[in-house]
């Protein structure tokens, strides 16, 4: 077990519990996947098969793409984040209201969010 | 300005639907209304513009990197006061419409609370950029810097009483800008904090101080704050 891959994949749990219930914020939920992303895209690749030339290039969704392909997360976590994507992407037009993005916000985050435990648990197993 | 036929672009929009999945039966006959907007109904549009798309009515929305498509109330896009917003204004000012008509006033200046929201937003997105600074990707501070930076442009042209133009106006615009750094503060003239903020992460793409983005977060946003 290497102690490196394992702070990796901490540092990746870190990331996805920072993710809140409640953003009111499209800026600041956007920020925070990509935060996401960046921890994501440092787990040990022979663990999660994401390329070398991810680094700084793939976003979050590309990089579930990339997990889903290693069958290390299910389709429900590529949905949960393309959902959040469109929302943010949306929620620039400035047309609706806060407290209706937390919202509708909400269930695609807890779901990404059970998704990527399960993700950190599996890649754990692999290296114990 | 580019100049295409109706047709050229109803076909170009119908790809990027079907393309994103849609089907464009399904759209056309579900709409009301189909109004073309942004940079390909100005025919300013590059090889890497999206499509964006308001249908009126119910249906689905998407949000992909080839198309943008808003379904919105007829009650909302038959409210007087819709185009007092930024979309609304831009909509009467440079839509199109492929499927109705347009059938609301043309853009009028946009409202006090469409300036506030505007200034919320910008304040909201460098107090965000300057408190994650460190911890987001590069590709993702370059893209938010961009946001700002159009957002600021999109503020002046409201204060102005016009319709915000398309991205590739602001970039155009923003191109031939000889101060930059002046430029930016002299928009957010009214609060120091968010102007100075502004200025370092638009013009010098340099880490923000704490103090910075705290003030813009702490004091600037809850200014421009509306229901």
């Amino acid at each position: 077990m290497s102690n490196r891959d394992l702070k990796k994949i901490e540092a990746a749990r870190e990331a996805a519990a920072e993710l809140s219930w409640h953003y009111t914020s499209p800026r600041t939920l956007e920020a925070d996947l990509d935060i996401l992303a960046s921890a994501l895209r440092k787990l040990p690749r022979k663990l999660t098969g994401i390329p070398k030339d991810a680094d700084e290039v793939f976003g979050l969704c590309d990089i579930l793409g990339q997990l889903h392909e290693a069958r290390l997360v299910s389709a429900d976590a590529l949905s949960s984040c393309s959902d959040l994507e469109e929302l943010t992407d949306v929620a620039d037009y400035d047309m609706g209201d806060p407290e209706d993005f937390a919202t509708e916000a909400e269930n695609h985050i807890n779901d990404l969010k059970a998704e990527l435990e399960k993700l950190l648990e599996t890649l754990e197993a692999k290296i114990s | 300005l580019k100049q295409k036929s109706p047709n050229a672009k109803i076909e170009r929009v119908r790809a990027a639907v079907v393309g994103a999945g849609l089907s464009w039966d399904d759209l056309w006959g579900r709409a009301e209304q189909v109004i073309l907007f942004g940079s390909y109904a100005s025919g300013c549009e590059s090889a890497q513009s999206d499509i964006d798309l308001i249908c009126v009515g119910d249906g689905q929305r998407v949000a992909s990197k080839e198309l943008h498509l808003l379904w919105v109330q007829s009650s909302v896009v038959n409210d007087p006061d819709w185009v007092t917003t930024e979309i609304g204004g831009h909509v009467a000012q440079y839509g199109q419409w492929l499927k109705g008509s347009c059938n609301f006033a043309r853009a009028k200046p946009a409202s006090p609370r469409t300036i506030a929201r505007k200034l919320h937003k910008i304040a909201d997105r460098a107090g965000v950029l300057g408190e994650k600074w460190t911890r987001l990707s590069k590709p993702y501070r370059a893209s938010e810097r961009l946001k700002l930076r159009r957002d600021i442009q999109r503020l002046a042209v409201l204060r102005t009483g016009r319709a915000v133009p398309p991205s590739p106006v602001l970039d155009s615009a923003w191109a031939k800008e000889v101060d930059k750094c002046g430029w930016v503060r002299g928009v957010l003239s009214t609060d120091l904090a968010l102007s100075n903020l502004a200025v370092a992460i638009v013009c010098k793409y340099s880490m923000p101080s704490r103090n910075l983005w705290k003030l813009a977060l702490s004091e600037s946003l809850p200014r421009y704050s509306v229901q």
